[in-house]
């Protein structure tokens, strides 16, 4: 039949000339890393390992170099770097699934304890052990993230420590002395209170975690055992103190903070108190004079770190050599961002970030007591349960025995 | 003459081997997966019916359920009423006109997640555009996001906003009215409105038809702007964004799949009720006799 | 008299559109113009309170850190080639079936179509991981072999539906006449329905390109290697877990809109009013 034959032909031309096309693509990537590897056809036993990171445009392009350059150096194995731009971690999941998992992924801290149950990660104790790694290099707060269910299972990169960065502008001008790392939250309040003038805020502190008010009066949500712990006397004080700031009309409504974004009302002079990680920009991006300390105390010295960990797949073929890879590769990122989670490390932030010499010393002791996350397997609900029954209705002033009670019903129900 | 033989299958294989190839092995697949609990690494634990039983015991389903279902009764009217209009509006010879269009079907093009964070700012309550002009008129500051019954008002703001981007089918059934038509309507006398209640609307049904429901499967999936912009008190989690936390955030992936075959069914029964009421409304020209019975 | 009732009723009809499009216009073209504004923006003037929509000066920069920083061109290209096999597979192979559907009764036939149709109706987020895990399988993944081939393999059910409509609304007689004139049905669709249905066949195919365009899920998904990736992909890059880089982005979103507009706005011009059909009828 006439028809059928030229609508088969149609649909053939059409799929061929798709294939043909797709196949030159692969093709001419083929070859492409035909060449990559060309230099190396001497060594061709070299273990070949994959990293998925988040990093883009610029940041790729240098962990490209920093990981390039171990690659030229050993001759154990060749890591590739793999992009993923977007919606990082339901890319990281699909891959997982689809049994192409990465041998080494970038994970934020709050993923560790959750992929680590799920079975995904390898543990890192035993390779690590015939790896040149250094255990006592590390922070001990940062290195905790990365360490589940009695066994180390992710390298942290990177420690952010949150500090207190002041507006030395706005504290001349308000007669107010500036915090010295002694402060207390009511120190902090009543600094706040003379700093808040009309259109203008003392603090801010809706980008703060809410634990780390319950770290400072000794509490916590969830205890290292995974024991709930939020209705205990130490926490309840935190909470307490997170509602008195919330509502001591120092510090922003949530909506105003949230549509201009924290980080930028302090830099356009709204706030003049703003607690965030120690490698934020503030110096070179804001035209006052900014000034650094340690975060306010309750009864504890401490304070959150934001931590990326890198973390090995159970899948990768060879443990031993990619342990030692990533050992290598977590160890030069250690010189390539700030803050570094190791002592060693630490020094690099004069050379890098030369702007941040004037604090080194706060950022230091802050990178000693800080600390990351109690995290569960189940985090991500937890915190969506926190955010919806605990954050929120404190900050309308709800009584904090009631919101504690629906909160840890609500835990309860996810983690049964 | 319709050819009573089976040449049309001839035309929709091609379909059919993609069907086939390509679908019928992740459905059954999904279809399995909704029967058990899956955190999409290990394998699936069989449970019966229970992702179904617990999603009607749980209360963000059931609240993320109703604001899209409500969302959606009240959009696709809307959607359809404006593109429509608009298309109405563009249909004509007046000098700029591609530039209008152009100008008009933005919204369709630019879309994403920095139109998303640009809404965001504009119902925003204390800087954002839509108060600012309001507060020159001494009226507001509405907390468009931020008051849960205003939630829903914004999000059809942005309906409405977005609906050149629907313009454009109508303006290719536009393009099948015969100017003779109009003319000769002219010469009777009729007004625009009986123009268009005449001559257009009959002819376009076939396209309001598909708009109606590419419109309900549109509304109950509505995903990526809800997912960016939120509301207050869960007033913008939609159906899919309460999926999409389960499958990715929460590793519930047979909870969420669960959730996708209920949605399914839900879009289904919507669209043959839809496909039922039809043969009352839409007009097909090929289909000759109800022309003379409807006597347009 | 009666020329003139229509003149006046004609001029003040323009009015009104003029000025109905013109709000209207202003409303969709904001976007477009604080993506503008942004793109010139240097780095530290991007977040000011309240926001200013007019740049401080023109920061050129921020298009060739776009251009530089993630391969612009390489991207581009990518991109063109998915989107064009897209396309052909979708507007060609979508209307093949859509004939198939409106013009002709065979057995099973609306349980074909509904069949077609529920695809739609199942969101993609479930069957993502069981279609991941097949591509994968077949070792397709890290290449555009997921993205285009399975168009050709009946087009996309969207626009199936929506040429339907269109070919439904052709009268009979259009085939009658041909069929005595001796032409098969292949020869009435491509001779007949298709150059009919030229707008519909330009709105999907507009549809398609912008979809394929600004698609970020599918590749995101199915691309690896850095030098495959697309525009969207791409310009995520500039969309850091820890800071947005608005300048670059908004440069390099309004050099990845251009294409579309510009087919956009070539494309229209065939809808031009009641040009159509005005003889086929008679």
């Amino acid at each position: 039949m006439k028809f059928w034959k030229s609508t088969l032909s149609l649909i053939m031309v059409l799929s061929l000339s798709a294939m043909l096309m797709s196949a030159c693509g692969s093709n001419s990537n083929e070859s492409k890393n035909k060449d990559a590897s060309g230099t190396n056809t001497a060594v061709a036993e070299k273990v070949k390992l994959k990293v998925t990171t988040w990093a883009g445009a610029d940041e790729l392009k240098e962990f490209e170099d920093l990981v390039n350059k171990l690659n030229a150096d050993s001759d154990e194995y060749s890591i590739e770097v793999q992009s993923i731009p977007s919606d990082y971690y339901q890319k990281l999941q699909t891959m997982i699934a689809g049994n192409q998992a990465p041998d080494f992924m970038w994970l934020s801290q709050e993923y560790v304890p959750q992929y680590e149950s799920m079975g995904v990660l390898a543990s890192l104790d035993e390779p690590l052990a015939k790896a040149d790694f250094n255990q006592d290099d590390y922070f001990p707060g940062a290195l905790d993230v990365g360490k589940y269910d009695n066994q180390l299972v992710a390298l942290p990169w990177i420690s952010q420590p949150y500090v207190l960065y002041y507006n030395q502008d706005m504290f001349d001008k308000a007669g107010v002395n500036a915090p010295d790392g002694t402060w207390t939250w009511d120190d902090f309040i009543e600094a706040g209170k003379k700093l808040t003038t009309d259109g203008q805020w003392g603090a801010l502190i809706n980008n703060m975690p809410l634990p780390m008010f319950l770290w400072s009066y000794g509490g916590d949500v969830f205890d290292k055992d995974g024991n709930i712990t939020l209705d205990s006397p130490e926490s309840m004080k935190g909470l307490e103190m997170y509602q008195k700031i919330a509502q001591s009309g120092v510090v922003p409504a949530r909506s105003q903070a949230d549509s201009m974004g924290g980080a930028d009302m302090f830099k356009t002079g709204k706030v003049a108190m703003f607690i965030g990680g120690a490698g934020d920009d503030f110096e070179k991006t804001s035209n006052f004079k900014v000034g650094m300390s340690l975060p306010p105390k309750g009864s504890e010295e401490v304070t959150f770190s934001w931590i990326g960990v890198t973390a090995m797949s159970k899948k990768t073929k060879n443990p031993e050599v990619a342990a030692k890879a990533l050992n290598d590769m977590t160890k030069a990122i250690h010189q390539w961002k700030v803050v570094s989670p190791t002592k060693t490390g630490f020094d690099e932030i004069t050379k890098i970030r030369p702007e941040k010499e004037y604090a080194v010393d706060t950022i230091r002791k802050a990178s000693e007591v800080a600390r990351g996350f109690n995290n569960q397997p189940k985090q991500a609900e937890l915190d969506a349960a926190i955010w919806d029954k605990l954050v929120q209705p404190l900050e309308k002033g709800e009584d904090i025995q009631k919101t504690v009670d629906t909160t840890i019903a609500k835990f309860n129900e996810i983690l049964k | 003459m319709r050819q009573k033989n089976q040449t049309g299958y001839l035309y929709i294989m091609p379909w059919i081997i993609g069907f086939f190839v390509f679908t019928v092995i992740p459905l059954g697949f999904a279809f399995y997966i909704g029967l058990t609990k899956w955190d999409t690494f290990n394998t699936p634990e069989f449970v019966g019916l229970g992702n179904y039983v617990s999603l009607f015991k749980d209360e963000d389903f059931l609240k993320a359920l109703w604001v899209t279902i409500r969302f959606g009764l009240i959009s696709v009217p809307l959607g359809i009423a404006t593109s429509l209009l608009i298309a109405c509006l563009v249909n004509t010879k007046i000098k700029g006109v591609n530039l209008f269009r152009t100008a008009l079907y933005l919204p369709a093009v630019v879309s994403g997640v920095s139109i998303s964070l640009l809404w965001k700012w504009i119902l925003d309550q204390d800087f954002g555009l839509i108060n600012m002009i309001l507060s020159k008129f001494g009226i507001g500051p509405f907390g468009w996001l931020t008051n849960p019954d205003l939630v829903l008002p914004s999000y059809l703001m942005i309906v409405v906003w977005g609906a050149g981007g629907g313009m454009l089918t109508y303006l290719a059934g536009l393009q099948d009215i015969p100017s003779h038509l109009y003319e000769a309507a002219d010469i009777d006398g009729a007004n625009l409105f009986h123009k268009f209640k005449n001559i257009t609307l009959p002819i376009l049904t076939p396209v309001i038809f598909y708009n109606l429901v590419m419109g309900i499967v549109g509304a109950m999936r509505k995903f990526s702007d809800a997912y960016i912009i939120g509301g207050a008190d869960n007033e913008g989690r939609f159906f899919m964004v309460y999926l999409y936390e389960n499958a990715f955030k929460y590793f519930k992936m047979g909870y969420a799949t669960a959730m996708g075959w209920v949605l399914f069914v839900i879009i289904l029964a919507l669209t043959l009720i839809v496909f039922r009421s039809s043969s009352a409304w839409v007009y097909y020209e090929s289909e000759v006799k109800k022309k003379s019975k409807k006597g347009k | 008299m009666f020329t003139s009732n229509m003149k006046s009723r004609r001029k003040w009809r323009n009015i009104f559109l003029y000025f109905f499009l013109t709000l209207f216009s202003v409303a969709t073209l904001l976007p477009l113009i604080w993506m503008i504004s942004t793109s010139l923006k240097s780095g530290d003037v991007i977040f000011e309170m309240p926001p200013r929509f007019l740049p401080d000066g023109f920061n050129w920069n921020n298009y060739s850190r776009a251009i530089e920083e993630i391969n612009f061109f390489v991207l581009f290209k990518n991109t063109t080639i998915i989107t064009l096999l897209q396309m052909l597979s979708n507007v060609f192979v979508s209307a093949l079936v859509a004939y198939g559907f409106a013009r002709f009764d065979f057995r099973w036939k609306t349980f074909w179509f509904m069949l077609m149709l529920s695809t739609i109706m199942i969101p993609g987020e479930v069957t993502m991981i069981p279609v991941f895990i097949a591509f994968s399988k077949i070792g397709w993944v890290d290449s555009i072999k997921p993205l285009v081939i399975p168009g050709f393999f009946g087009g996309s059910p969207v626009f199936i539906f929506l040429l339907r409509q269109f070919f439904l609304s052709m009268p009979k007689e259009l085939e009658e006449s041909a069929v005595i004139d001796g032409a098969n049905s292949f020869k009435i669709f491509y001779r007949i329905f298709l150059p009919l249905s030229i707008p519909a066949l330009i709105t999907i195919g507009i549809f398609s390109f912008q979809g394929s365009w600004n698609d970020l899920l599918g590749p995101l998904i199915y691309l690896n290697s850095t030098d495959k990736f697309t525009l969207t992909l791409g310009l995520s890059m500039f969309k850091g877990m820890m800071k947005v880089e608005w300048g670059p982005l908004m440069a390099g979103s309004i050099m990845a809109l251009l294409p579309v507009l510009v087919v956009f706005f070539i494309a229209q011009r065939h809808f031009v009013e009641g040009v159509k059909l005005s003889g086929i009828k008679g």
